[in-house]
């Protein structure tokens, strides 16, 4: 009798083991709408992006899963950090990233979470940037805007976001190399930053080719150099930084997705397997070019990696421009 | 293609039956909107952006920029019959609205403000026909100094919101002023105020504060009268509903007022829609000829914002259709549309999508009209919310209030800020300390501390820009009149008694 | 008038108090910068200004107070005391709104706002008990409908009701 007790629960045993061994390799399938925080309101950078991002899954009918945009703006990432945070295992919980969430962890002394419990799903997109002038402005190179920098230090005006904003580090990053000075006005919203320069408040700034497309196919501002890796399509005349003559290292703005900490890897491995289907499709390519941003999927090891040297390297760059940095 | 020809193939476009469809469904949507705090015309927009990028895009526009207008329509109801505003920009409307109908003339409000609104509309559209390319490169003179001018011209109203006592008024403007330096500043990364909490990081949302300030503390006060059951005296009688000849002739001015004021501070990116409302409300409590009614039901007190705040949406377009440039997260939302309708808004969008643009501004002269034969009606059944028994009627105002609160960023954090300025308002009108002063630092303060570092970052240090500028040097002068002029008003006997 | 005097004073003191903190805040900042005013520089100037103001109130209600204090005396008459009103009821108003909104975060919002009206409908209003649970049911109910279904806004979730 107890030789049978004992093969039974033998067998009970490994009926259970053989039933969750599976289990744990299971690949992941969402069981409800899975929410995406954006940590702008609507009609912000991210949120737009994404929108479209979804849009162009839909077209490319590469998921039946149903996801929602959540808005969680406030405190640069700080708000939409907090959700994640809340949402610590969740595997229907996604973030849009954008760089300002590596800087701000490294500047707010209450940031709600560290990069390294964020979990990386999927890197997407890198969007470059072009320094551009008011067509009428004498400054017909980057060299000439530099040189007259150097010759009137803090004369030179460039509008941008906030200090921590990518225009923002572009310039630390070419001021020391170039031992110019120019002054950085924040605005916080991009239309003002445009209006400025258009205005002819300030001299020039630091803005996305999608944004600044229109304006130069109109003959009001014109690009002089392009902070990209590879040249953007659409504009073969305008050098590279370090074309121009300016070896510094490129300063991307990388948006992405991440998860909550402790995201289960199946659901990691799900959404990354996802875009990475999607950085592949037709409609999303065709986003992305329309848009002029880098196609750039990284897997989530990758992504980990890109962020924790994105982070050091911002790190350098902001202590040497004399911000406060806590982390 | 010249303004006028242009209007007339827009009005071809525009009054297909389609897009007539479209723009009425907008209305209404955009309506209901904007009768709810917290849920703004962007959400919306960005809601229904993938079930239009199928739709014609003529026709999406259009139902877009219906929801937009109409949510201006519906923000003034509740701020008149419940003191809740339903958007930043109808917070200056609960200032007299709700008074009005507290004296039984809710009907009168209500249409008083349709009246103003569909006036601006149409002043402001028709600016924005005829004069757009003129209009935008003025837009673009304006930088941080002129900015400076402007907001020192909104906090010389203090003196005119002031009342009684310009010593609580001052103090009301100041708290107000620091309650929105509490988060990150956008110069330096540093946070101000914020006691380590992650949730302050991004300041303080004014309509939580409005909604409880004005709407929570009125609902407290409400319990502490002790008032009957039914809110507020209802009118009997169509005649009720209208407004009388000497109302509306005491608007005229203000008519005038909110669509030009409006119009002109909606063209700026940057200016948010309530700076327009409290501005033309101050200048016309400023020209009046009875100021001391203002505050305590004036029709005109109503019109000046309602109008200011339709307008100002109108004036939001040009920087969006001249250049492509959003003045705020619906403008943003409606040129995401545009794109991924394959438009290029831009400079040359006029130029290379002629049928759109004419089609787009033809229908709001359209929508304005919709608006005002859908609202104007309507106004005896909103009045009839004043029916319901206030036992049912006040939780429900509170109900709302969570929404609301809890709408704007997801945060339980947000109602608890609700909760907390509630119980603010109602300390301060049982202290008599008066509520709009608050609301007024806290919309200006921000912008004026931008607008000085910016300037002095322009002029490196030299504090002379500020007044230098031609623009500005007008502003500012017209701000130092607005201050002395209650001297003037001393020298009238009716006025002192009064006082 | 009497305790609106005193109320007053006791307003300019809590005023002066939070001019302190904010000036003694901003002192830790940056007043003047490189680039102009600094992040201290404008809470210095209006936490300057409210303390200034808030001291002229302070006095000056104190003065009142003396004032009144020395009229009631001299004129032999009851001060006409403030009746309290229904201001306990205000209060407690605020109170329950206060805890049903911690409330929601563990017991969601439906239960919550049904509370907060059953409170209301009931101490405040003091209706009969038909009419408390009704509206205590149907209004959150009616919510739902036209907030979570309608229109797609977002009603909190407690930790308890939560998915």
């Amino acid at each position: 009798m107890k030789h049978v007790l004992h093969k039974l629960c033998l067998l009970m045993g490994l009926a259970v083991l053989g039933t969750a061994g599976p289990a744990l390799a299971q690949t992941f399938k969402p069981s409800k709408p899975i929410e995406i925080v954006v940590h702008t309101g609507p009609g912000g950078g991210n949120d737009v992006f994404i929108r479209a991002v979804l849009a162009a899954l839909k077209k490319d009918n590469l998921t039946q899963d149903q996801f929602v945009v959540v808005n969680k703006a406030g405190g640069g990432s700080a708000n939409a950090m907090n959700y994640l945070r809340e949402k610590t295992g969740d595997s229907h919980t996604l973030g849009v990233y954008a760089s300002v969430f590596v800087s701000d962890v490294l500047v707010q002394e209450s940031a709600p979470l560290g990069l390294e419990k964020i979990t990386p799903v999927a890197g997407l997109v890198s969007e470059p940037a072009m320094v551009v002038v008011r067509a009428d402005s004498p400054y017909k190179t980057m060299a000439d805007l530099i040189a007259a920098a150097k010759a009137q230090p803090g004369k030179l005006k460039q509008s941008g976001g906030s200090v921590l904003s990518r225009d923002a580090v572009v310039r630390y990053v070419l001021m020391s190399h170039t031992r110019a000075e120019w002054s950085f006005i924040s605005f916080p919203s991009g239309g003002e930053r445009v209006s400025a320069l258009l205005g002819g408040h300030v001299d020039f700034m630091i803005i996305e080719p999608s944004e600044a497309g229109e304006m130069i196919r109109a003959g009001k501002l014109r690009p002089l150099v392009q902070i990209a890796e590879n040249k953007i399509e659409g504009f073969p005349n305008v050098p590279l930084l370090r074309e121009a003559g300016f070896p510094v290292p490129n300063v991307p703005q990388l948006r992405g997705l991440i998860g909550p900490p402790d995201m289960p890897p199946a659901a990691v491995a799900y959404y990354a397997d996802l875009f990475k289907r999607a950085s592949q499709a037709p409609a999303y390519k065709a986003y992305l070019t329309s848009k002029q941003l880098g196609n750039e999927y990284l897997a989530p090891t990758d992504l980990r990696k890109a962020l924790d040297s994105y982070q050091v390297e911002l790190r350098g760059i902001l202590k040497g421009a004399g911000l406060k940095v806590v982390r | 293609m010249s303004g006028f020809d242009g209007l007339m193939t827009g009005f071809a476009v525009a009054m297909q039956w389609q897009n007539l469809l479209w723009c009425v469904a907008g209305c209404f949507l955009g309506t209901v909107i904007g009768i709810l705090p917290g849920l703004g015309p962007a959400a919306t927009i960005a809601i229904l952006l993938p079930l239009t990028a199928a739709m014609d895009p003529t026709g999406g526009i259009i139902m877009l920029s219906g929801i937009y207008y109409g949510a201006r329509y519906g923000g003034s109801t509740t701020s008149i019959l419940l003191n809740m505003p339903g958007e930043a920009s109808s917070v200056v409307s609960c200032i007299d609205g709700y008074q009005m109908a507290k004296q039984g003339r809710a009907g009168p409000a209500l249409a008083i403000a349709a009246i103003a609104s569909f006036i601006a509309g149409t002043i402001g559209i028709i600016i924005l026909t005829f004069l757009s390319p003129v209009l935008a490169d003025v837009a673009l003179s304006f930088s941080s100094p002129e900015f400076f001018a402007m907001m020192v011209l909104g906090l010389s109203l203090v003196v005119l919101l002031a009342g009684q006592s310009m010593l609580k008024a001052a103090l009301s403007t100041l708290v107000g002023m620091w309650l929105t330096s509490i988060g990150t500043d956008l110069f330096s990364a540093d946070s101000r105020f914020t006691f380590g909490l992650s949730h302050l990081l991004g300041g303080l949302d004014f309509i939580v504060i409005a909604v409880g300030v004005y709407a929570v503390a009125e609902i407290m006060s409400g319990i502490e009268r002790g008032d009957e059951t039914k809110l507020l005296p209802i009118p009997k009688g169509l005649r009720a509903y209208l407004p009388s000849w000497d109302e509306i002739k005491a608007c005229r001015f203000a008519f005038l007022n909110g669509s030009i004021v409006g119009f002109f501070i909606g063209t700026l990116p940057g200016a948010s829609s309530s700076i327009s409302s409290f501005v033309s409300y101050g200048i016309e409590k400023a020209v009046s000829k009875r100021p001391e009614m203002f505050g305590h039901g004036a029709p005109e007190g109503l019109a000046a914002p309602e109008g200011a705040n339709n307008a100002d949406s109108s004036g939001a377009f040009l920087p969006m259709l001249t250049l492509g440039i959003p003045s705020g997260g619906a403008t943003a939302m409606l040129l995401a549309a545009l794109i991924t309708w394959g438009y290029k808004p831009g400079p040359l969008f006029i130029q290379d999508s002629p049928e759109l643009f004419w089609g787009l501004i033809a229908s709001m002269y359209i929508r304005n009209a919709i608006l005002f034969f859908m609202n104007l009606p309507l106004v005896p059944l909103f009045a009839q919310i004043l029916r319901v028994p206030i036992a049912l009627l006040f939780p429900t105002v509170l109900g709302i209030s969570v929404v609301g609160a809890y709408a704007v960023s997801g945060s339980l954090f947000d109602v608890g800020t609700l909760a907390g300025f509630g119980m603010l308002g109602y300390v301060m009108v049982k202290l008599d300390f008066p509520t709009a002063p608050l609301m007024l630092g806290f919309v200006l303060g921000d912008p004026l501390e931008r607008a000085v570092r910016q300037s002095l970052t322009m002029s490196q240090g030299d504090p002379s820009i500020l007044i230098s500028r031609p623009i500005c040097a007008v502003i500012l002068a017209l701000a130092v009149l607005i201050l002395i002029s209650p001297l003037f008003r001393r020298k009238n006997p009716r006025t002192s008694l009064s006082d | 008038m009497n305790h609106l005097n005193r109320n007053h004073v006791l307003a300019g003191l809590f005023l002066l108090a939070l001019g302190f903190f904010v000036v003694q805040q901003s002192l830790q900042w940056e007043i003047l910068g490189v680039n102009g005013p600094g992040v201290g520089f404008f809470p210095l100037a209006y936490g300057s200004l409210i303390v200034v103001l808030a001291l002229v109130l302070a006095l000056k209600s104190m003065w009142a107070q003396l004032q009144q204090k020395r009229q009631t005396l001299e004129l032999d008459h009851p001060v006409q005391t403030e009746t309290p009103g229904k201001v306990f009821a205000a209060l407690s108003v605020w109170l329950a709104f206060a805890i049903s909104i911690a409330l929601m975060k563990f017991i969601g919002f439906y239960l919550g706002f049904g509370l907060l009206i059953m409170f209301m409908t009931r101490v405040i209003f003091s209706r009969e008990s038909r009419f408390v649970f009704l509206s205590g049911l149907l209004v959150p109910a009616g919510f739902f409908v036209v907030f979570g279904l309608l229109l797609k806004v977002q009603l909190p979730v407690g930790i308890w009701t939560g998915v």
